[in-house]
C-alpha cells in the first residue's frame, strides 16, 4: 500500500514536470502567434518596409531570407551529395571513413558565429566581395553541409546490404550501383537533408549578420555583390528597440513568418522521412 | 596509392568517381582552411600566454589588453543555468513520452519536439528581449532585466526540446525485453523503468544533455539580446548582474575589430576557446549516443 | 598460360579473412553444362567459394585470395581484370530473394537495361523471354507493371533468377536458393535448374542432401574449409569414402528442408 502510494506520487511528479515543460513550449508558440498575428495581413507580406524597418511590410525581408536559404542549398547540396557518395560508395578503408566522419562532425560542431567571423574576413576583406547575398549563401552552404550530408549518409547506411550485392552480382560499376540501386531507394535522405538544410539556413542569424544582410534600405539584389535584407536580421534590429509599439508589432509579425517558414520545412522533412524510410526498409 | 578505395581501374576511369572525389576534397579543403585560419589568427594571443588570456578579466581594445575571463565565466554560468533549468523538464518529458504515452501520441509528441528544436534563435531572442527580461526585472525588482540569469533561463527554454527528443531516443532504444522482464516480475511500470531501463539508457541520456549544452554554448543571437553585454565577473556569483558570454562578445565586436591586428586576433582566440568547448561537449555527447545504440 | 574459354577452375587456392583461412588447398575443375553441388555443413566455406568466383568479396577488407581462380579463360584475381565484365559472365543467386522496390518488369530488365541501354526496343521481348525461361511468365504476365514485392517468396526467387539470366551469364552461382522457400516453390526452382544446365554451368551450394541427390551431376563435399571428397553424384552417394562424409549424409545434412 505504502509502496504503491509512493509510486503514484512519483509518477504524478514526473507527469506534472513533463506537463510544465510542454506548457512552456506551448507558451513560447502562443506568445509569438498571439503577438504576431495582428500584424499579419496581405499588405504586411507584400509591402516593402519603411522608416528603417519599423513600419511597413516584410516583402524584401522574406525574399532575402528565401534567396539566402535557396542559394545555400543549391550550393551545398551537390557538394554534400557528392562527398557522401564518395564516402559510402568508393571508400573501403574504415580509417578513411572515420577521418571523413570526424571532419564533418567538427564542421557541425562549429558555433555559427565563427562561420560569420571567418566568412566576414575571408570574403569581405580578402576577396573584397563585401557584404553580399552570395557571400551569405556560401557561408550558409558550408554551415548546412554537415546537416545535408549526415542525412544522406544515414539513409544510405540504412540500405540493406543485399540490394548492393544484387547490383554488384549483375555487374554494375560503383557509380551505376549508386545511381540505379542506392539513390532510387535512399532519395528520401537527400530530400530530408535538403529540407533540414533549408530550415537551418532560414533560422540562422549570426552567420549572416556581417556577411550578407543589410539592415535597411536594400531591396532585392541586382548583382552578386548586393546585400539583402532578411527576416532574421530584421527581427534582431527591431528586438533591440523595444520602446516603439509599432516596430514591436512588426518584429512579432516577422518572427511569426520566420517561425512558420522553418516549421513547415521541418514538418515536411519529418513526413518525408517517416513515410519513405519505412518503405525502403521493407 | 588508392588502396583505401574500392580497388579497380575501370571505376577510377569513370568521371563520376572524380566528381565525387572533387566534392569530398572540397569539404576537406574548407575544413582545413577554416581550422587553420582559427589557429593561425589566434596565435599572437596564445604567444602572449595562454593562461593569462584565459584568466584575465581585463578587455581593453584601446590599450591592446585582452583577457577572456569575463566571457568564459559568462559562458560557463549561462550554460550551467540553462542545464539546471532545462534538465528536470526535459528528463520528465522524455520518460513520459517513452514509457507512458501510446505509440501514436508519442509520435506526435516527438514530431512537435523536433520541430520546436529547430526554432530560430532570433525568435527566442525576441521573446527574451521583449518579454522574459521584463518579467524577470519586475519579478525580482531589478533595474535592468538583461542579466546572466535571463540569458540562462532563455537558453534553457531553447535547448529543452533538443535534450528532450534526444534523451527520449536514448530511453526508447533500450530493448523492450528489459521492460517486459521487469514487469513480469511484478514491478510497476515506473519501477520497471527506474530499475531496468534507466541504468541502460543513462549514457545515452547524458549524451543528449551534452549535445544540448553544445548548442547552448554556441548560441549567439538569443543570448546577445538579453545578457547585458558587460565584460565583468560579478562579485559573489551574482546571477542578476549583466554579463557577457563568448558568442555575444564576438557578435558585438566583430564589426569594429575586423582585420585590425591584435583586437581581431583576440576575438578569434575567443572563437577558438568557444570551438574547443562545443567540440568537447558535442564530441563526448555523440560518442555516448552512438555507444548507446550498439 | 591461356585456358579455354569455358574453363572454370581453382588451382591451389587459399582464401583468408584477416589472416584466418576460410578455404585452403582448393583445386577443382568444374564440369561444363552440368550442376555441381557444393555440399557441406554450415560454416564450411560454401558461400565463400561461390562468392570468390565473381569477386563479390572485394568490398570486404581483410579478404585475401591466393592461388589461381580461372573463369572463362581468365585468371580473375590478376591485376587488370575487368571485374564488372566478369560479373556479367558469372551470375549469382542469393539465399533469400532480393527484389528492388519496383515493378516486375523493371526488376527483370534491371541488369539488361544497364548493360544494353541502346537496345531499348527489345526490353519487353527480353522481359518475356527470361520470365518464360524462369517459368514465371504465366503467373505474372497480367501484372508485369505491378510492384514486385507483392509476389510470393518463391515467385520472387524465380524473378531474381530471371533478372540474372537476362544478363546472359555463362556460369550461374546459386547460394542455397531454396533455403527460404516452401516445398512447392523449391520444386519449381529445382525444375528450373534442371532446364538451365543445358546451356550453363551451374554451381549450387546447399546443405539439403535430398536436393543434391535429385539434381546434382557432380558433388564437392566441403568440410572445415577444404574439399573432403568429390566425384560423380552417383558414386558419392552410394560409396562415400570418408567417415565425416558418411556421418554428414546419415545425419541428413545440418538442416534438411
Amino acid at each position: 500500500m505504502n509502496r504503491k502510494m509512493r509510486d503514484n506520487i512519483l509518477r504524478g511528479i514526473i507527469y506534472l514536470t513533463a506537463f510544465a515543460g510542454m506548457f512552456m513550449m506551448v507558451a513560447v508558440l502562443w506568445e509569438v502567434i498571439q503577438r504576431g498575428w495582428p500584424a499579419l495581413s496581405l499588405e504586411f507580406l507584400l509591402q516593402p518596409s519603411s522608416n528603417f524597418g519599423a513600419e511597413g511590410g516584410l516583402l524584401y525581408q522574406t525574399l532575402g531570407t528565401i534567396i539566402l536559404m535557396a542559394g545555400a542549398v543549391l550550393i551545398g547540396f551537390p557538394v554534400a551529395l557528392g562527398s557522401a557518395l564518395f564516402q559510402t560508395e568508393y571508400v573501403r578503408s574504415e580509417q578513411v571513413k572515420t577521418f571523413f566522419r570526424a571532419i564533418i562532425f567538427s564542421l557541425n560542431a562549429v558555433p555559427t558565429i565563427l562561420f560569420g567571423l571567418a566568412g566576414y574576413l575571408f570574403f569581405g576583406v580578402y576577396l573584397a566581395t563585401g557584404v553580399s547575398w552570395l557571400t551569405g549563401a556560401l557561408i550558409l552552404a558550408i554551415m548546412i553541409l554537415p546537416t545535408i550530408q549526415a542525412s544522406i549518409q544515414s539513409a544510405i547506411e540504412c540500405l540493406p546490404e543485399k540490394y548492393r550485392e544484387v547490383g554488384m552480382a549483375l555487374g554494375l560499376t560503383p557509380w551505376a550501383l549508386a545511381r540505379r540501386v542506392v539513390l532510387p531507394q535512399c532519395w528520401y535522405g537527400a530530400v530530408t537533408g535538403a529540407l533540414l538544410g533549408l530550415a537551418r539556413a532560414a533560422g540562422e542569424t549570426a552567420a549572416i549578420m556581417f556577411t550578407a544582410a543589410a539592415f535597411s534600405g536594400a531591396t532585392w539584389p541586382r548583382s552578386f555583390a548586393d546585400p539583402v535584407p532578411t527576416l532574421q536580421t530584421h527581427i534582431l534590429v527591431l528586438a533591440q528597440d523595444s520602446a516603439d509599439a509599432v516596430s514591436q508589432t512588426n518584429a512579432w509579425g516577422a518572427a511569426l513568418v520566420l517561425l512558420m517558414i522553418v516549421f513547415i520545412l521541418i514538418l515536411t522533412s519529418l513526413v518525408v522521412r517517416s513515410r519513405f524510410s519505412m518503405e525502403a526498409q521493407r | 596509392m588508392f588502396s583505401f578505395l574500392v580497388p579497380d581501374r575501370r571505376c577510377h576511369a569513370d568521371p563520376m568517381f572524380w566528381i565525387t572525389v572533387f566534392f569530398a576534397g572540397l569539404v576537406l579543403l574548407v575544413a582545413i582552411i577554416f581550422f587553420s585560419y582559427l589557429i593561425f589568427e589566434s596565435m599572437p594571443i596564445w604567444e602572449q600566454g595562454v593562461w593569462a588570456f584565459l584568466t584575465s578579466v581585463e578587455w581593453e581594445p584601446a590599450e591592446d589588453i585582452y583577457g577572456a575571463g569575463a566571457m568564459i565565466y559568462g559562458s560557463f554560468i549561462v550554460t550551467t543555468l540553462a542545464l539546471l533549468f532545462a534538465l528536470p523538464f526535459a528528463l520528465c518529458g522524455a520518460v513520459t513520452a517513452s514509457e507512458f504515452l501510446s505509440p501514436r501520441t508519442r509520435l506526435v509528441f516527438k514530431g512537435a519536439m523536433e520541430i520546436m528544436a529547430g526554432a530560430p534563435g532570433v525568435v527566442y531572442g525576441l521573446l527574451g528581449a521583449a518579454l522574459l527580461s521584463l518579467w524577470i526585472k519586475d519579478f525580482f525588482g531589478l533595474i535592468d532585466g538583461a542579466t546572466l540569469f535571463t540569458a540562462g533561463i532563455l537558453l534553457g527554454i531553447m535547448i529543452l526540446p533538443t535534450i528532450m527528443t534526444l534523451a527520449e531516443d536514448a530511453i526508447h532504444s533500450v530493448p523492450g525485453e528489459y521492460r517486459d522482464t521487469a514487469l513480469s516480475l511484478g514491478l510497476t511500470p515506473l519501477q520497471a523503468f527506474l530499475k531496468a531501463v534507466a541504468p541502460r539508457a543513462l549514457p545515452g541520456v547524458i549524451g543528449a544533455v551534452l549535445l544540448g549544452l553544445g548548442r547552448a554554448l554556441g548560441e549567439t543571437i538569443a543570448v546577445m539580446l538579453v545578457i547585458g553585454g558587460l565584460d565583468i565577473v560579478p562579485s559573489g556569483f551574482d546571477l542578476f548582474s549583466p554579463g557577457q558570454n563568448i558568442p555575444s562578445k564576438l557578435g558585438r565586436e566583430a564589426a569594429e575589430a575586423i582585420g585590425s591586428g591584435l583586437h581581431w586576433n583576440a576575438l578569434l582566440a575567443l572563437g577558438a576557446v568557444l570551438f574547443f568547448g562545443t567540440m568537447l561537449l558535442t564530441g563526448a555527447g555523440s560518442w555516448l549516443l552512438r555507444r548507446n545504440k550498439v | 598460360m591461356k585456358k579455354s574459354e569455358e574453363n572454370l577452375e581453382f588451382i591451389n587456392v587459399e582464401i583468408t579473412y584477416n589472416g584466418k583461412p576460410v578455404l585452403r588447398d582448393l583445386s577443382y575443375n568444374f564440369c561444363k553444362s552440368a550442376v555441381t553441388c557444393i555440399l557441406g555443413p554450415s560454416g564450411s566455406g560454401k558461400t565463400t567459394l561461390l562468392r570468390s568466383l565473381s569477386r563479390l568479396n572485394d568490398r570486404i577488407r581483410g579478404f585475401k585470395v591466393r592461388g589461381e581462380v580461372w573463369v572463362a579463360g581468365e585468371e580473375i584475381y590478376f591485376n587488370g581484370v575487368d571485374v564488372y565484365h566478369l560479373r556479367r559472365k558469372v551470375g549469382m543467386i542469393f539465399q533469400s530473394p532480393c527484389i528492388f522496390p519496383a515493378s516486375v518488369y523493371e526488376n527483370v530488365i534491371f541488369g539488361f537495361k544497364y548493360h544494353h541501354p541502346e537496345r531499348k526496343k527489345e526490353y519487353p521481348k527480353i522481359a518475356e523471354r527470361y520470365l518464360k525461361e524462369a517459368y514465371l511468365w504465366d503467373e505474372v504476365k497480367d501484372r508485369l507493371h505491378k510492384p514486385a514485392q507483392n509476389l510470393s517468396q518463391g515467385q520472387q526467387q524465380r524473378l531474381s533468377i530471371a533478372r540474372t539470366l537476362a544478363v546472359e551469364p555463362e556460369v550461374l552461382l546459386m547460394d542455397e536458393p531454396t533455403a527460404s522457400l516452401d516445398p512447392v516453390s523449391s520444386d519449381a526452382i529445382e525444375k528450373l535448374i534442371f532446364s538451365l544446365k543445358e546451356k550453363r554451368t551451374i554451381l549450387l551450394a546447399t546443405h539439403n542432401i535430398a536436393q543434391a541427390r535429385r539434381i546434382a551431376d557432380d558433388i564437392i563435399f566441403l568440410y572445415d574449409g577444404s574439399i573432403w571428397e568429390k566425384g560423380k553424384a552417383s558414386d558419392f552417394f552410394e560409396r562415400p569414402v570418408k567417415e565425416e562424409t558418411r556421418i554428414f549424409l546419415e545425419g541428413g545434412g545440418s538442416s534438411p528442408t
